[in-house]
């Protein structure tokens, strides 16, 4: 019929709700992937930090890493995150680019 | 219980009696109750959700309602408390709603 909609779903709602309450985001462990998905990307740096700092029982990365390498670029530049992928290439060491986000910030701090 | 109602128990075991029109907005109810002899529990128009607290629940209760209300036209906003976004989220998502 003319001017019925379908509701939007629960899930919808809720993950609407999610974004537009950010930094009230805690502990998310639980949460399947594919929610997360569309959730985390909205996060700033230190959002992020803090959910996954509260979340720690449960590994985020295969979510978060590639927003990790954004934020990475973003702060220290694209030169910088080519030359640690060149080097992790080369010694065929891999980090997670949460933990090269934060040593580096580490480093510029006290430097 | 009336033949068109069913009844919806949290996990503290409180019981929602509902509209079947309503819970099945829920996908999964609605596979549950229309999958006769699948489900023991739907024969007697009861499903138990042992991982749903009840001020969740109530919410989806809520929900069910507002979403009917919604597709016959009256397309007013659904309130979601921040603090319980994440549980009912995953909640809803179980429940394919």
């Amino acid at each position: 019929m003319v001017g019925e909609r379908e509701a939007p779903s629960l899930v919808k709602l809720c993950i609407e709700t999610a974004i537009a309450n950010l930094r009230y985001l805690g502990a998310v462990g639980g949460v399947g992937e594919h929610l997360l998905q569309e959730i985390l990307p909205h996060c700033t740096a230190d959002q992020l930090m803090h959910i996954e700092k509260l979340s720690e029982d449960s590994d985020l990365s295969s979510v978060t890493n590639d927003l990790w390498k954004r934020f990475y670029r973003q702060q220290f530049g694209e030169d910088s995150e080519k030359l640690v992928i060149r080097r992790m290439e080369k010694n065929k060491v891999f980090f997670k680019w949460r933990h090269l986000y934060e040593v580096r910030s580490f480093v510029l701090n006290i430097s | 219980m009336k033949e068109d109602t069913v009844k919806l128990i949290s996990a503290e075991g409180f019981e929602f009696v509902v509209d079947k029109k309503a819970a099945m907005v829920s996908q999964t109810i609605r596979n549950m109750l229309t999958s006769p002899g699948s489900f023991a529990e739907t024969e007697h128009g009861e499903v138990t959700f042992p991982e749903i607290s009840t001020p969740i629940l109530e919410k989806i209760c809520q929900y069910f309602y507002w979403s009917l209300q919604f597709s016959s036209g009256k397309e007013t906003e659904f309130h979601i408390e921040p603090e319980i976004t994440l549980e009912l989220m995953m909640a809803a998502n179980y429940l394919h709603t």
